[in-house]
């Protein structure tokens, strides 16, 4: 399929895999970019059927030519939709380097692959990284034959120095972004103010987004006990602790809460999003993460 | 005062390996964790500790090296007043016994007899000598300190 020269992220294996799934994808319904898309405010361009003439209606959807057959008058009737854009917002931030393969480098590959998707759909596609503002944008692309320029773009990223802030990331999205559209949020969702009001930002500005959490499952088993150091890779903060077995379990129950709140929260708002571990095989990470499978 | 077995100094190196298993557990293990949000909640309910917590290896390693430096001492035998030369007239002929502990019994009283004059001196030495062999000692304390010290490197401490 591609004879030029790939980046190692992205192999010419990976990207023939990408037609497949994404048929795969859109068999399933589109998956995780489906959904109720911006009705066009005219009604659109398809013509759906006819109704009599109410005293509100526009005049110039009066059909003349069966006002003149048929001595009455009709209105045209239209659906359509509205060009959806799709924007992937990729968390580049330092968190995102740890994880066996490190959550960062299979962020990139789902960035690349629900690109590819909404592409083959003919939607237009922009790419942005953040953490705790938007680091680097690509695009808008709207044809997939131009697959690798996004393809080097997502190779060349780099993680952040900076902290997750979805919300002033998402607020720097908004602030350049007028066109609405589906916002998918590709990240680990360790924001330490909270990952609700970075989606709260999007949701109240006319943004649909959805959730791709990508979390590595010994993160949920830490190898910690005895006298340690607990460094976190974003703040710096340390704590030099004995940690327990009490500690360790009270650490486990908080994370599964974590993940819960995570689905409840899109759940109860009707997003759609997948928890996608990346300990999985490339085929079916790429699958669950386009919402292709359970 | 003297030493009657100086050799059993050589022991002490045992302090060695009991210090340095120390210095390599005092040093904590860091682990970079993207969580550091959970972990925060985490240890703001821990306890508080006690003052002395964080001293808790260093008081002990003191413990163990000063049971080291009783048993080394113990087996040092020391001697507050050490034994007086012989005095008086000496025989033309005259043996010494010494037994460090190799000698059967019954080889030991058929020597005393045979010692004649300076038997009773034969006796107090080959009295100092019996029993199992001195390596036993100082080799069974190195070996419940290092298992104690292994013990608590490994060990989880719950609360």
């Amino acid at each position: 399929m591609l004879k030029h020269n790939l980046p190692a992220l992205f192999d010419s294996d990976w990207l023939n895999r990408l037609r497949h799934l994404s048929l795969v994808a859109r068999r399933a319904g589109g998956g995780i970019l489906a959904g109720p898309r911006v009705n066009l405010p005219a009604g659109g361009t398809e013509l759906t059927g006819h109704r009599d003439y109410a005293p509100s209606d526009d005049y110039r959807r009066v059909d003349w030519n069966l006002c003149a057959r048929h001595d009455e008058l009709l209105t045209r009737q239209f659906h359509g939709e509205a060009d959806c854009p799709v924007y992937i917002l990729l968390d580049c931030s330092r968190s995102m380097t740890l994880g066996r393969p490190p959550k960062f480098d299979v962020a990139r590959q789902v960035a690349a692959a629900l690109a590819y998707v909404a592409l083959a759909d003919l939607e237009q596609v922009s790419v942005l990284g953040f953490s705790d503002r938007i680091t680097a944008e690509f695009g808008p692309l709207r044809d997939k034959r131009r697959i690798l320029r996004l393809v080097r773009f997502l190779e060349d990223l780099a993680p952040e120095s900076g902290q997750t802030d979805l919300a002033a990331a998402a607020e720097g999205f908004v602030g350049r972004h007028r066109r609405h559209g589906l916002a998918v949020v590709v990240s680990d969702l360790y924001d330490p103010g909270g990952f609700r009001r970075g989606l709260d930002v999007l949701r109240g500005r006319g943004y649909a987004p959805r959730v791709v959490q990508l979390y590595d499952p010994a993160e949920a088993e830490p190898d910690a006990p005895g006298d340690s150091e607990i460094c976190d890779v974003e703040t710096g903060a340390a704590w030099q602790v004995t940690v327990t077995e009490r500690h360790l379990a009270r650490y486990r129950r908080l994370y599964a809460e974590f993940h819960h709140s995570v689905r409840t929260y899109c759940a109860g708002r009707g997003l759609r999003f997948a928890q996608v571990p990346v300990d999985l095989s490339t085929d079916r990470l790429l699958l669950t993460a386009l919402g292709a499978t359970k | 005062m003297t030493l009657l077995n100086p050799i059993a100094l050589i022991w002490a190196l045992l302090a060695v390996p009991i210090v340095v298993l120390y210095a390599w557990r005092a040093r904590p293990r860091r682990h970079s964790v993207p969580t550091g949000f959970l972990w925060e909640q985490v240890f703001s309910r821990a306890r508080g500790r006690s003052t002395w917590w964080p001293l808790r290896h260093l008081v002990s390693l003191g413990v163990q090296l000063a049971v080291l430096a009783l048993l080394i001492a113990a087996l040092a035998e020391p001697e507050a007043h050490p034994p007086e030369p012989l005095s008086g007239d000496v025989p033309e002929r005259q043996s010494i016994l010494l037994d460090d502990g190799g000698l059967k019994r019954a080889d030991a009283n058929d020597l005393r007899a045979r010692a004649g004059p300076v038997a009773s001196r034969a006796e107090m030495v080959a009295a100092g000598s019996s029993g199992p062999p001195l390596w036993l000692f100082p080799a069974a304390a190195a070996l419940v300190l290092l298992a104690a010290e292994w013990h608590l490197f490994q060990r989880r401490w719950t609360c």
